[in-house]
């Protein structure tokens, strides 16, 4: 026994070893480069640990301003000490991510042992548990946002926490309050987690509620107050309009536009506010339409197996969906060991999680949306090891044919991270800022001005951050400009002489004495090659061979 | 409690109604159409089609090989009621209609000690429901509502599977299963290779009963064979193949590109990994699967269903919204508790069998999900609806009286609003939404022409909108001895079709106006709304029924 016991402790300990080696293997090369939301975290980072403040100089916010679209503070607080301990990098940015990854493989473990424990299952939980955890360690869905500055990752981690302490809370009632603290420490992580974290959470209270109510007022009075106070700040925050991008995002804000509406109805010579509209077409059940497709989209072939995040392609590997192509296997089995397993309080929970995960993103303007929905990756690989547990079961002896088979799938995983990731997607990582940055900062004195192409890729904060900015000095001079999408990110349109603008080539190819940075849009290869006018100082191109920015000077 | 033994009549008279009401002239008839009808009118008046070919097994039409049994059927009704479009619709929605009967048997013979439950005081047996679901089913009843071959294969599908299932008990129906399905193969492509599966499918779901070494089932498998000998021949001939690989799946040229970029990407082009996890097989494995999961896509599903206008209603899915609830919850009871009957679970294997393997056939061609070429996927899913349905009421009816007066309530309600918000869909905004879905105007044009044509010598027809001779013919009811001797079809484009540019006076080609106009005196031109400018001299305005313009006429 205690050697059987010794094994399942270590098998815990390889997969976390192997969960770590999928994280952290060239994290800060892969993804490619840092986007600008990375980079940011990182730079506030920087900042405070300089000087206590924000990039704008405020103290010590729970909500940051960054680039107008007021990101929750805690991912930041947590790279404080990585960025002291390894320098501004993009590894330091990465690392409290990854590890939150790893994190939430452990309390996965915690989470299915707790939950099938004391149940007579028709499968042993220790197994359950251990595939479940292994699952995760290497599900694509998780790895890919443990790789990188994804705040919704750290969320996710916080919020199993959450859900760990609370079953546990459920016989010792004082761990409701640290599950208190960890799920109220989502909302102080990601912007969505408002909904997504209220999801969960509401469902375990209507699971549990009778035992929750039964536990004593001091308890519950604590959990309450420690809750209350870690997320006042993003409750006040809904006051003042520092939602992020809420009204942007919603898909309440894109009605049919009326004239489509009102050509639609004339075909059957209907009105609007007729009975007809109510009944069969009124904005309402147009919305609940899109939300409802939304929804499904959540759960077709393509987004779990073979394209992932559609519209958003940076929030999943090329040509791979959130699961591998063989987990349809599993999900289908799992779907036929939870149904068999029958409702109990355990399978309840993970139905309606799994039902209500992607509501937010339905609910939000994307088609698909593989962070707002990320939450959806635990009861799906819940569903996973059931259904793996099943297969496992049933084949005797082939057992091993089936998860060599499962191995050699998943290489074209591993294959579409590591080699194909970096060079597919480098622009949608924003590769060549770095690159850029490095290039002009040891010339930029040579110049009046130098004019830097103004993008959503936020320009200033890769500046800031390659070059190590100081805070206190970048702090006099921050100023956001909205831009033209009102309540939407703003700009930054100037750092000591670099100029980030929009650039008319027409007009500014006469500046002399003015270096430009810019694709080959903006600035036309064609139409600056004359040598005798202008100077090419370096062409920066992306993995994949093909020209990022130039680096022009006006003689 | 009543018995209603009128239940399955009137669900059969439903049906009927939804598929007959109007079937002539609504929705338009459209090119395919009309190349069943006219060569179903030429065999009858030549004994050939209608490019000279006698007696075919694939008519060649458009240069892509129609399968050939829906135009024999169609051909008696010709004969009797004259080429119109009644006689080349009525087959199909007959068939329909006997598609929702065979349904009923199907159940009745899968689940024979299915229970009855009621219905306020009405029984209901799961059969009824199925029947009921299919009969007022989007998508049984877009394609029976004119003459889509895929429809008469579902039928033939559906008999040929619920004889075999009838034949384990009675071994000489096999030969007449047998001559169920072959007949389905010579419907419908796409039967060609759901038809072997769902057969394979049955002898592993049956193999306890020994069913490969009974007498009628070799005789049965015997008759097909030798049944199947023309197509096989026919198929030989290589020109119905090339039309097959035009929309299959290494038409799409996808994945090949992407073979391409993705080797680039491993640095080394003909590294072993870059071969090894790039290839042929293995990205159109990954394009065919992945065609295969579109099609359990609730959006096809249960709200938008297919892309292409031609099959589809606005803001429908190919099935109703409330489905989704049905369907979940008919899954997970058969799931939950596959009936302890041995024949009841083998059918419920059977069915999960169909829904898996009726789309695969569509996942082979590159536009998916595709609701033609997947339409017998419908019977798997009404029949898990029905399913679904009872398990419900059977819950409600161990509630307390005020949930099962809501439950019902709700249940009637939603239904009844799927209904109606489909048929009001159907009916008021289909063809308004989707003018080009089918060949509205052109029976009006062709009568408009008719009248005329006396009076000019040539009369040029724009071919902008899908095969405007065949329509021609049709309404001319041209004879055929002529057209076969003076016609000439022109090499298949990008798609893989051809067309008749030429016969009689009639020109079809793309309406330049500028130059048209002097080179032809004395000739009609009719041409798209931009085709022809306002100060030509226009004699008609043929409109879609959205009230825009289809066609101008201008005598010049």
């Amino acid at each position: 026994m205690k050697i059987k016991k010794f094994i399942i402790h270590n098998l815990l300990f390889i997969i976390l070893f192997l969960a770590a080696i999928l994280r952290l293997w060239s994290l800060g090369s892969n993804p490619p480069h840092l986007t600008p939301d990375e980079a940011a975290l990182g730079y506030n980072a920087y900042s405070i640990l300089k000087t206590g403040r924000d990039e704008y100089g405020e103290l010590l916010p729970v909500i940051f301003k960054s680039f107008g679209d007021y990101k929750p503070g805690l991912y930041i607080y947590l790279t404080v000490p990585f960025v002291a301990l390894f320098g501004l990098t993009e590894f330091a940015v990465r690392l409290p991510s990854a590890i939150a990854g790893v994190t939430a493989v452990w309390l996965l473990y915690l989470i299915v042992k707790e939950l099938f424990k004391e149940k007579k299952l028709v499968i042993d939980y220790q197994p359950l548990a251990i595939i479940a955890s292994f699952l995760l360690a290497i599900s694509p869905w998780n790895i890919y946002f443990s790789r990188g500055a994804w705040e919704v990752n750290v969320s996710l981690a916080l919020t199993l926490g959450g859900i760990y302490f609370l079953l546990k809370a459920l016989k010792k009632e004082k761990y409701l309050i640290l599950s208190a603290l960890l799920f109220a420490a989502t909302l102080i992580t990601y912007q969505g987690a408002k909904l997504a974290t209220v999801i969960v959470f509401a469902i375990l209270i209507v699971l549990y509620w009778k035992k929750i109510f039964g536990f004593s007022r001091k308890i519950l009075l604590a959990s309450f107050v420690v809750g209350l106070i870690i997320s006042f700040p993003i409750i006040l925050s809904l006051f003042q309009g520092k939602t992020g991008r809420l009204r942007v995002f919603s898909v309440f804000s894109y009605p049919r536009p009326e004239e489509y509406t009102q050509s639609f109805l004339d075909q059957g010579k209907e009105k609007f506010g007729s009975f007809t509209y109510y009944l069969f077409h009124s904005e309402t059940l147009n919305f609940k339409k899109g939300i409802l497709g939304r929804w499904f989209n959540h759960f077709s072939g393509r987004f779990l197996f073979f394209e992932g995040d559609w519209q958003n392609p940076r929030h999943s590997a090329p040509n791979q969906g959130v699961l591998t192509q063989l987990d349809l296997i599993l999900l289908i089995a799992g779907f036929f060991a939870l149904i068999k397993y029958g409702l109990k309080k355990e399978t309840v929970f993970i139905w309606l999680w799994l039902v209500l995960a992607p509501l937010p993103a339905a609910l939000s303007r994307d088609q698909v949306h593989a962070v707002r929905s990320y939450n959806l990756v635990i009861p799906l690989t819940i569903l996973l090891s059931f259904g793996a547990v099943l297969i496992l079961n049933k084949l005797n002896r082939l057992k091993w044919v089936f998860v060599s088979v499962y191995i050699l799938g998943y290489i074209y995983f591993l294959d579409s991270l590591f080699v194909h990731l970096p060079v597919h997607d480098s622009k949608l990582w924003e590769y060549g800022y770095k690159q850029m940055v490095e290039t002009v900062i040891p010339i930029q004195d040579n110049y009046e001005t130098v004019k830097v192409q103004q993008s959503f890729a936020q320009p200033y904060i890769y500046f800031l951050f390659f070059q190590r900015y100081d805070p206190a000095k970048y702090q006099k001079q921050a100023r956001l400009v909205e831009s033209e999408y009102k309540g939407d990110v703003g700009y930054v349109e100037k750092l000591d002489n670099i100029c980030f603008c929009p650039i008319d080539w027409s007009v500014n190819r006469g500046e002399s004495g003015t270096l430009f940075v810019a694709d080959t849009i903006r600035i036309p290869p064609e139409d600056s090659s004359d040598e005798t006018l202008f100077k090419l100082i370096k062409e920066i191109k992306y993995l994949n061979g093909n020209t990022a920015f130039r680096v022009l000077e006006v003689k | 409690m009543r018995k209603s033994k009128y239940i399955l009549f009137v669900i059969l008279l439903l049906a009927a109604f939804l598929r007959l009401y109007r079937l002539g002239s609504f929705p338009a008839l459209n090119a395919d159409e009309a190349a069943i009808g006219y060569n179903a009118y030429s065999l009858i008046e030549t004994g050939k089609d209608e490019h000279g070919n006698p007696w075919p097994v694939h008519f060649q039409s458009f240069n892509d090989y129609k399968p050939g049994l829906y135009f024999y059927l169609v051909l008696p009704f010709v004969k009797y009621m004259g080429l119109n479009e009644w006689a080349v619709r009525l087959p199909g929605a007959i068939l329909g209609v006997l598609t929702v009967l065979v349904v009923y048997f199907l159940v009745k013979e899968l689940f024979p000690e299915q229970k009855k439950f009621s219905i306020f005081t009405f029984q209901f047996s799961i059969g009824e429901i199925a029947a009921l679901f299919l009969a007022i089913s989007p998508w049984h009843i877009h394609f029976s509502r004119g003459g889509w071959e895929v429809n008469v294969a579902t039928f033939f599908i559906t008999t040929g599977v619920w004889l075999f299932v009838k034949a384990i008990k009675k071994s000489q129906l096999y030969v007449l299963s047998f001559v169920f399905l072959v007949l389905s193969l010579y419907s419908y492509h796409a039967a060609r290779l759901i038809v072997p599966l769902l057969v394979l499918g049955l002898l592993v779901i049956y193999k306890k009963y020994r069913i490969l070494t009974q007498k009628w089932f070799i005789i049965g498998a015997l008759t097909g064979g030798l049944l199947l000998v023309p197509l096989g021949m026919d198929l030989f001939k290589g020109n119905v193949l090339s039309r097959a690989a035009g929309v299959g799946l290494f038409a799409d040229t996808g994945p090949l590109a992407r073979i391409n970029e993705q080797r680039g990407e491993h640095g080394d082009f003909r590294s072993f990994p870059a071969k090894i996890l790039h290839n042929k097989p293995i990205n159109y494995g990954l394009a065919f699967l992945e065609n295969w999961a579109e099609h359990f896509w609730g959006e096809f599903l249960f709200l938008s269903g297919d892309d292409i206008q031609r099959n589809k209603v606005p803001e429908t899915g190919q099935m109703y919204l409330f489905d989704i609830i049905l369907v979940a919850a008919g899954i997970i009871f058969i799931v939950k508790k596959p009936r302890n009957l041995p024949a009841g679970r083998h059918g419920w294997a059977l069915i999960i069998l169909w829904l898996g393997v009726a789309p695969v056939a569509a996942a082979l061609t590159f536009q998916s999900p595709h609701a033609l070429r997947a339409q017998n996927m419908v019977i798997p899913l009404v029949i898990i609806s029905a399913y679904g349905l009872a398990v419900i009421i059977t819950w409600l009816g161990r509630q307390k009286k005020y949930l099962l007066v809501i439950g019902y309530w709700s249940l009637v309600i939603t239904i009844a609003w799927s209904f109606t918000r489909y048929l009001h869909m159907y009916w008021v905004h289909m063809a308004k939404e989707y003018p080009f879905s089918s060949q509205y105007g052109a029976k009006e044009l062709v009568s408009f022409v008719k009248e005329k044509q006396g009076e000019y010598k040539k009369v040029i027809v724009t071919d902008r909108y899908d095969q405007p001779y065949i329509l021609f013919l049709f309404y001319l009811k041209y004879p055929p001895e002529q057209f076969q001797k003076e016609h000439f079809l022109t090499a298949r484009d990008n798609f893989g079709f051809s067309t008749v540019r030429n016969f009689d006076r009639y020109r079809f080609r793309t309406i330049d106006f500028d130059v048209e106009k002097p080179e032809n005196p004395n000739s009609l031109i009719v041409g798209t709304d931009e085709d022809i400018p306002n100060e030509a001299n226009i004699i008609k305005e043929i409109y879609f029924p959205s009230g825009e313009v289809a066609f101008k006429i201008v005598a010049n």
